[in-house]
């Protein structure tokens, strides 16, 4: 199996369908509530701040880091080699997310600017964070 | 009312989770002097067991015959039993009902707390990331530094030194806590609860028929509010929040408890919290209107919620002493409120506790908060 066959990890988390290499820059698949501007990841079908209907929309690929940490110990699971690091990566649309930076803790400093990458989990391609250039 | 408690002690045991429920239950009904033949229903708060669990559990206690209903809301499960039991008993449709929570966890990381399969092949999928999170933003958004959370710690393993039914029952200094191996940044392995084993139960019933039945000194549940998530709460297992706000689970069911009860912050004499990990007492310590925003630290370091204090917070040892059986759990808190409230703690006594409160969270959000009282 070639990379850019990969399967894809969960459903519709990347908001690119066709061929992805794991290192390409990608952005989130989310819903944007067209009624009071809210989004969600992964996306949702209804809008949890107003209950309206919510359209998916892709995520702009650069978030800056929020909160980080690191996991030591291999949790049940987990397809990730440990030691890895966690970030709480905010969007310019508002929203926060989760995910594995491919960079040591100590250089993911809070306002890091990351960008999201296909990145290969097991087999299968998910989504992670690399570094950008630049502290934002 | 409050009209018994029970518990089998929390650790790890050569039992089944059945022996370790059955235990708490036959407890708690001696405690309240009463038979499973009194009873109206029993609910069961359990997360990880089997099918029909109550059921199974009360088998080796005995056949009454009467609903047993099983309910599972994560570490909010215990909670959610004593939830539907007052409400039950306060509309005049049950009399007197068990609850019980009972728990069998394995060590270490809690493997299903909700996630998607994608979170967890991801390495997103571990509790601890979340509270490491929190702990971290009250890092930097108050003074509290990595000796507070330590102190928490030790605090709290000093409380349970004299508590026989904790997993912990050793002093330990912060440089223990901090020396210990680091989890997830700022978080080491002393700041965080240990999911373990255990039973607790509690016989609620009607003021009237706790008349009726001669029980003494029934203490008095004046309110158990719960709630799940709206818009802008954050908590395990979501995988993402608004970035630019948040609200608490906590404080809103503690909010609606003190209303439901009259009472405020001011008014607690004694309080049992969910210290999952050490950040999550200081955030309850805000969230439960014990302190301003930014004050938890100033709180803690006053010494006013360890013994002797004037609220102290988590008498027993807390979840870290103690150990967390997720589904027991909240009604471990209630079974050390009412020895507290009976004035029957012993070494671990809060000189004339009148009043006290419980408070759980739990994976998919859930926060629980009830307010007890003599």
């Amino acid at each position: 199996m070639t990379a850019a066959e990969r399967d894809r990890l969960g459903e519709g988390l990347l908001a690119e369908d066709g061929p992805l290499v794991p290192g390409k820059v990608v952005g989130l698949r989310a819903s944007h509530c067209p009624a009071c501007a809210r989004w969600e990841f992964p996306a949702l079908a209804y809008c949890p701040g107003c209950d309206g209907r919510a359209e998916p929309s892709a995520l702009s690929a650069q978030a800056t880091v929020i909160g980080v940490t690191a996991v030591l110990h291999p949790p049940p699971g987990a397809l990730v080699p440990v030691p890895y690091t966690v970030a709480l990566a905010a969007f310019p649309e508002g929203v926060a997310v989760l995910g594995v930076v491919t960079a040591a803790l100590d250089d993911v400093p809070l306002g890091q600017r990351v960008e999201t990458v296909a990145m290969l989990i097991g087999e299968r391609l998910g989504y992670g964070f690399q570094l950008a250039g630049g502290a934002g | 009312m409050i009209a018994g408690v029970g518990i089998h002690p929390f650790g790890r045991f050569d039992l089944s989770y059945r022996q370790l429920g059955a235990v708490a239950a036959r407890d708690a009904l001696a405690d309240a002097g009463i038979g499973l033949a009194d009873l109206d229903s029993i609910l069961v708060g359990n997360v990880g067991g089997e099918m029909a669990k109550g059921q199974n559990t009360m088998e080796l206690i005995g056949r009454p015959g009467i609903p047993i209903i099983n309910v599972e809301a994560a570490c909010a499960s215990s909670a959610s039993t004593l939830l539907l039991a007052s409400q039950l008993i306060n509309s005049g449709a049950a009399r007197a009902i068990l609850c019980l929570g009972v728990e069998k966890a394995p060590r270490g990381f809690i493997a299903a707390s909700g996630f998607e399969q994608w979170q967890i092949e991801s390495g997103l999928g571990v509790n601890p990331v979340y509270f490491a999170l929190m702990a971290q933003e009250l890092l930097e958004t108050t003074d509290a530094k990595a000796a507070d959370l330590a102190e928490v710690s030790v605090k709290n393993h000093r409380h349970a030194v004299a508590n026989p039914n904790a997993m912990y029952r050793r002093e330990v200094t912060q440089e223990d806590v901090l020396g210990s191996r680091m989890v997830c940044p700022p978080l080491t392995l002393l700041m965080l609860c240990a999911p373990n084993e255990g039973a607790a139960a509690a016989v609620l019933v009607s003021a009237s028929y706790a008349r009726e039945l001669g029980i003494s000194r029934p203490v008095r549940l004046n309110s158990v509010a719960m709630v799940s998530r709206t818009a802008d709460d954050w908590f395990v297992p979501a995988a993402s929040r608004q970035a630019g706000r948040r609200t608490s689970l906590t404080a809103r069911a503690a909010a609606s408890a003190y209303e439901q009860a009259g009472i405020g912050p001011a008014d607690i004499d004694v309080i049992e919290c969910q210290d999952t990990d050490a950040a999550s007492e200081l955030w309850a310590y805000r969230d439960l209107g014990l302190c301003e925003p930014g004050s938890e630290t100033a709180l803690l370091r006053s010494g006013e919620t360890a013994l002797g204090g004037r609220v102290p917070v988590n008498p027993s040892g807390g979840l870290l002493s103690k150990g967390e059986p997720l589904g027991a759990s909240g009604l471990g808190q209630v079974h050390e409120i009412v020895q507290q409230l009976r004035g029957r703690a012993g070494a671990r006594q809060v000189t004339g506790a009148r009043t006290g409160i419980c408070h759980v969270m739990g994976a998919g959000h859930n926060a629980a908060v009830l307010v007890a009282s003599r």
